[in-house]
C-alpha cells in the first residue's frame, strides 16, 4: 500500500479512491497549480481535504455560497476534524477576531470571497505560510459560469498578495471556455488539468413537455405517486416552492417541507437537517438548495421549471444518486417557463435609466452633504440589492470612478452610463443565450445525456442503458428499489411534552 | 388578514398618524436606535418592539399596500400612515382577541436579544445533552454560532462534563417552567427541540394548531420564552441551572457606543467635547443620551433641560395632541432644540405602565 492509500484509509476511513481522486491529489501535493474537473458527487472535498493534510502551511478554501460553506465546515467538524474553521460575513467582529487568533499552519480555513477584501484578515494571513489556495465550485469565478459574483474577480490579486501559494480549482461543470477563464482569473501558471467526464451514469433523464400549467400540475401529481423518495423538487420562485409543498401535502404526503433563501436561518437549518436525516422525504426548493449539498440517497430530482443554464441543471440534478444507485431526474417543461428566468436576468443588471438616476442623485447629494456623504446611503435610498450594488461598485472601481475608496464625482457622466450599460447588455445577452441553450437542449429529441456531454466538450463514447426519455426510457423501466426503511425512532405524537422531554434526556429509563 | 397584518394595522393605529411607515417598520423590526425605542414608549406599544425581527422591507411594504387596498389605512404625504374608520372598526372587532400573547414583551426580551440569547443556548444544550446521553458523540449542531458553542463547552467544564447531572437539572427546571403554560404551548416548545429522535420542527410545520399561521406560532413560541425569562428573573434561586442561560449584563439595552459616551459624560464633558473626542457627529452623541435617558436610571437630565421645562413640553404636547417633533418644534421655536424635545418625551415613559 502506498502512502496516499494509507492516509485515505487511516485518516478518512475510505477503502479506495474514487476515480480521478488519486491523480489529482498527487499533482496538488507536488505544489503544482491544478484544475480538477470531477463530476457532482465525485469526491472533490476529499481532494483538497487530504492534500491539505500533506502540505505544510495553512489551507485557504474559497467557496461561493454561504450556506454551502457553513454546511461543509460543520460536517467536517462533526466528523472530528477541528482544524477546519471558517470566516464569513455572518460572524460578528469578535468571532472573526477569535478565529483569526486561533488559526495556524495546520488550519483549513474556509473563507467567503468578500472576506478577502477585509484588511485585518489579509494582514493576518500574510503573516502565515499559506500552503494551498483552494477555490471550490470554481466555475463561479468565470464570467461564463453561473452564480458569478464580482468578488471573485479580485481573487487573482489576493493570491499574489499572499505570495502566490499553489492554487487548486475544483468544479463539476466547466466547459473548455470556463476552464480557460478559471485559469486566467486565478493567474495560474501552466496548471495541470485533470478533466473527468461530467457524466453521471446512475442518473436517468426524463423530459416531459406540457402545454400549460394546469397540465403541468396534473402531470406532477401523477409523477408524485410513481417516483422514489427522497426527492428534491426545484422551482423557479419561492412562492412556487411553498405552493408545491402544500400541493404535496394535500396529496397525502405529509413528510414535505419547502426551502428557500428568504427563510430565517434557524428554520432553513432545521429543514436541511430533517432532510439529511430522512425525517422528511420531499423538499420543494429554489436554487438555494443546490450546489454542494451532499445527501447520499436522493432518488429523484424534479425540475418544475426550466433552470437558467445547462450548468445549473447539471449541478441540481447532481444531488441525486450520490450513493451510486440508480436515480431519476425529471424536467417538466412548458414554453412559458422561460419568462421567469428571463425576467430574473433582466432584473439582475441595472438599466440605463437606473444608472442615470443613481448617478445624478450621487452628484446632488454629494454637493449638499459635503464630505459626510456615504456611498452606502445610495444603496439604502434606492433599495439596490446586494448583488447589483456590488456589481456597480466593482465597475466603478474598475473604471477609476472610485479611487482609494473616494468617489470621483466628476467622472459620473453620460459616457460612463453608456459604457456600463454596454457591459451589462453584453452580460445579459450571454445569460439569455445560456438559458436558450438549455431550452433547446430539452426541446430537441436528441439524447439528453449526449447533449450535456457535448455541451461540456466531451465526446459520447459509451452507451448508458437505460439512458433518457429521448432514448426511450420511461418511468415504467425505472428500477423500483425497496430500501429498508431506516429506523428513526419517532417520538409518538400522542406523547405528552413531558414524556418527550424525558425521553430525550434519559434514554435508559422509562423502559422499566 | 393574518397576524402580521394585524400587527401592522395595530401599530399604525397606535402611532396615530404621527410617524412615517418606515417608523412603523423600524418598530416592528426592532431597529437598534434610540428613536425606535423612544417611539415605542411614547406610543405605548413597547411589547411590539422587535416582534418580527426578520421582517423584510419588501414584505412590509407589500402589507402596507394590501392594507391601503382594503381601505384600512391611508398613506398620506411624507409617507405618514393613518388608520381609517374601516380599519378602526376592524381592530375593534378584534378586541378580546389579543394579537400578541399577553406574556410577549418585545422591548424587554427581543429588542436586546435576550430571548434569542437564551434559546440559542438552550436548544444547543438540549441537543448536546440528549445526543451524549444516547451515547452519540457526532452530530451537526442546530446552532452554528461559534460563540454559543464555546459557551456550552465552558458550561460543560463547569459541571465537570457530568451529563447526567446536567440533564437532571435542565429537566427539572424546564418542566417546572412548562407547567406554568398551557399544554398546547408546552408541546409547541418541546417540538422545536432537536434530539436523536428528530430534528426540531419549523413554525410552518407546527402551525396547524395555531390557525395555520406560522407567524402567530412563532410569537406564541417566543412568548413561552419570555415567560421563562420573567419567571427565572423573579425566582433565580429556584432555577440555578437555567440562570446560566440568561444574558448576564443587565441594562444591556444600552449599546456599547452609548456606554462609552456615558463614560465621558460622567467625566463632565459636554456633548460637543464628546463629539470631538469620539469623532462622532453631535447628533449621534445626542442619540446616545436619549438611550441613556431611557434605560439608565442614574442618567442626569439637568445639564440639558430643567424639570420645569420638561413639564411645559409634555403639557403642550398633550394640548396639541401631538408627539411629532416637527410640530412641537414649530410651536416652541426657537425656545427648545430638537434634542431637548426628545429628551422631554423620554419622560413619557414613566406614564407608560402597560
Ligand atoms: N474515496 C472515497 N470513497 C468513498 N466515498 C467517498 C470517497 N471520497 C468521497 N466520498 C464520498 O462521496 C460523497 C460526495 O463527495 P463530495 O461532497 O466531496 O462531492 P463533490 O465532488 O464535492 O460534489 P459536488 O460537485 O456536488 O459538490 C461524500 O459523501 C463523500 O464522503
Ligand atoms: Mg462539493
Ligand atoms: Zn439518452
Amino acid at each position: 500500500m502506498n502512502n496516499l492509500d494509507q492516509i485515505l484509509h487511516k485518516q478518512f476511513g475510505y477503502k479506495d479512491f474514487l476515480p480521478g481522486q488519486k491523480e489529482i491529489i498527487t499533482s496538488v501535493i507536488q505544489k503544482k497549480d491544478v484544475v480538477a474537473i470531477l463530476p457532482t458527487g465525485g469526491g472533490k472535498t476529499l481532494c483538497y481535504h487530504l492534500s491539505a493534510k500533506l502540505l505544510k502551511g495553512l489551507t485557504i478554501v474559497i467557496t461561493p455560497l454561504l450556506s454551502l460553506m457553513e454546511d461543509q465546515v460543520h460536517q467536517l467538524r462533526a466528523k472530528g476534524d477541528k482544524t477546519v474553521m471558517q470566516i464569513n460575513g455572518l460572524l460578528t467582529f469578535q468571532e472573526k477576531k477569535r478565529v483569526l487568533s486561533n488559526i495556524n499552519e495546520d488550519t483549513i480555513l474556509f473563507l467567503s470571497p468578500e472576506m478577502l477584501s477585509n484588511e485585518n484578515i489579509m494582514n493576518k494571513l500574510c503573516k502565515l505560510r499559506i500552503g494551498l489556495f483552494v477555490v471550490d465550485e470554481a466555475h463561479c469565478i468565470s464570467q461564463w459560469g453561473h452564480e458569478f459574483r464580482t468578488d471573485y474577480l479580485r481573487l487573482h490579486s489576493i493570491r499574489s498578495a499572499l505570495g502566490n501559494p499553489p492554487c487548486f480549482a475544483l468544479t463539476a461543470t466547466a466547459t473548455k471556455a470556463v476552464e480557460e477563464d478559471i485559469i486566467k482569473q486565478l493567474g495560474m501558471e501552466s496548471p495541470i488539468i485533470h478533466r473527468n467526464s461530467v457524466n453521471r451514469k446512475q442518473i436517468k433523464f426524463i423530459v416531459e413537455k406540457v402545454d400549460n400549467n394546469t397540465e403541468k400540475k396534473a402531470l406532477f401529481k401523477n409523477y408524485l405517486s410513481k417516483i422514489q423518495k427522497p426527492a428534491i423538487i426545484y422551482t423557479a420562485t419561492r412562492k412556487e416552492a411553498i405552493m408545491l409543498s402544500n400541493e404535496i401535502k394535500k396529496e397525502g404526503y405529509e413528510d414535505v417541507a419547502f426551502y428557500h433563501g428568504g427563510m430565517v436561518k434557524e428554520d432553513r437549518l432545521l429543514v436541511q437537517h430533517q432532510f439529511i436525516n430522512n425525517e422528511i422525504n420531499y423538499i420543494c426548493s429554489t436554487n438555494a438548495f443546490g450546489m454542494g449539498i451532499n445527501k447520499p440517497n436522493v432518488r429523484t430530482v424534479i425540475h418544475y421549471h426550466l433552470p437558467s443554464s445547462v450548468e445549473q441543471y447539471v449541478q441540481e440534478v447532481g444531488r441525486a444518486g450520490r450513493d451510486g444507485n440508480e436515480s431519476i431526474a425529471i424536467l417538466l417543461y412548458n414554453k412559458e417557463d422561460r419568462i421567469i428566468p428571463l425576467s430574473f436576468i433582466d432584473r439582475e443588471f441595472p438599466s440605463k435609466i437606473e444608472l442615470k438616476t443613481w448617478f445624478d442623485a450621487m452628484k446632488n447629494s454629494r454637493r449638499s452633504e459635503g464630505i459626510g456623504f456615504k456611498l452606502e446611503t445610495m444603496k439604502e435610498l434606492f433599495q439596490i440589492d446586494d448583488n447589483r450594488w456590488k456589481m456597480l461598485l466593482y465597475y466603478l472601481e474598475k473604471s477609476g470612478v472610485i479611487q482609494e475608496k473616494e468617489l470621483q464625482i466628476e467622472l459620473l457622466n453620460n459616457k460612463l452610463v453608456l459604457m456600463l450599460n454596454e457591459r451589462f447588455s453584453t452580460r445579459k445577452k450571454t445569460k439569455q443565450k445560456r438559458l436558450i441553450q438549455l431550452e433547446q437542449m430539452m426541446n430537441s429529441d436528441t439524447c439528453i445525456r449526449g447533449s450535456i456531454l457535448h455541451y461540456f466538450d466531451e465526446l459520447t463514447e459509451e452507451q448508458v442503458a437505460p439512458c433518457c426519455s429521448s432514448c426511450g426510457f420511461t418511468m415504467n423501466q425505472a428500477k423500483v428499489q425497496l430500501f429498508p426503511k431506516e429506523k428513526n425512532e419517532v417520538v409518538d405524537v400522542s406523547n405528552t411534552w413531558e414524556s418527550k422531554l424525558r425521553k430525550m434526556l434519559f434514554p435508559y429509563e422509562g423502559r422499566l | 388578514m393574518n397576524t402580521l397584518h394585524w400587527i401592522v394595522l395595530f401599530i399604525i393605529d397606535k402611532l396615530n398618524g404621527q410617524r412615517t411607515t418606515s417608523g412603523v417598520y423600524h418598530l416592528i423590526k426592532g431597529k437598534r436606535s434610540a428613536q425606535t425605542i423612544q417611539d415605542a414608549y411614547i406610543f405605548h406599544c413597547a411589547p411590539y418592539v422587535s416582534s418580527i425581527k426578520d421582517l423584510k422591507k419588501e414584505e412590509f411594504y407589500q402589507i402596507i399596500n394590501e392594507l391601503v387596498e382594503k381601505n384600512f389605512i391611508l398613506v398620506k404625504t411624507q409617507d405618514v400612515g393613518v388608520i381609517t374608520n374601516t380599519g378602526k372598526q376592524k381592530l375593534v372587532n378584534l378586541q378580546g382577541l389579543p394579537i400578541l400573547p399577553k406574556e410577549f414583551n418585545g422591548s424587554k426580551h427581543e429588542w436586546n436579544g435576550s430571548a434569542q440569547f437564551f434559546w440559542e443556548r438552550y436548544s444547543l444544550a438540549i441537543q448536546t445533552l440528549s445526543y451524549l446521553q444516547h451515547g452519540k458523540n457526532n452530530f451537526i449542531p442546530v446552532c452554528y454560532h461559534l460563540e454559543v458553542q464555546r459557551w456550552l463547552k465552558l458550561l460543560f467544564q463547569q459541571y465537570l462534563m457530568d451529563t447526567k447531572i446536567m440533564s437532571d437539572n435542565i429537566y427539572v427546571e424546564t418542566t417546572e417552567l412548562l407547567r406554568k403554560v398551557s399544554n398546547q404551548h408546552a408541546n409547541l416548545f418541546v417540538n422545536r427541540l432537536t434530539s436523536p429522535y428528530g430534528t426540531g420542527k419549523t413554525y410552518d410545520q407546527l402551525c396547524k394548531d395555531f390557525n395555520d399561521d406560522p407567524i402567530k406560532t412563532k410569537l406564541i413560541f417566543q412568548s413561552v420564552i419570555h415567560q421563562f425569562l420573567d419567571t427565572i428573573e423573579k425566582k433565580p434561586k429556584k432555577y440555578p441551572f437555567l440562570m446560566n442561560f440568561v444574558i448576564k449584563t443587565k441594562g444591556d439595552s444600552i449599546t456599547n457606543s452609548a456606554k462609552e459616551t456615558n463614560y465621558y459624560l460622567r467625566l463632565g464633558k459636554t456633548i460637543n467635547e464628546i463629539s470631538n473626542i469620539r469623532k462622532l457627529r453631535v447628533s449621534t452623541i445626542e442619540d446616545h443620551l436619549i438611550e441613556l435617558a431611557l434605560f439608565d436610571a442614574e442618567f442626569n437630565y439637568t445639564p440639558f433641560i430643567s424639570d420645569e421645562e420638561i413639564k411645559n413640553i409634555l403639557i403642550t404636547a398633550k394640548d396639541l395632541k401631538t408627539k411629532r417633533l416637527r410640530v412641537l418644534k414649530d410651536h416652541f421655536n426657537p425656545t427648545y432644540t430638537y434634542f431637548q424635545l426628545r429628551l422631554a418625551l423620554t419622560k413619557e415613559k414613566g406614564a407608560d405602565s402597560e
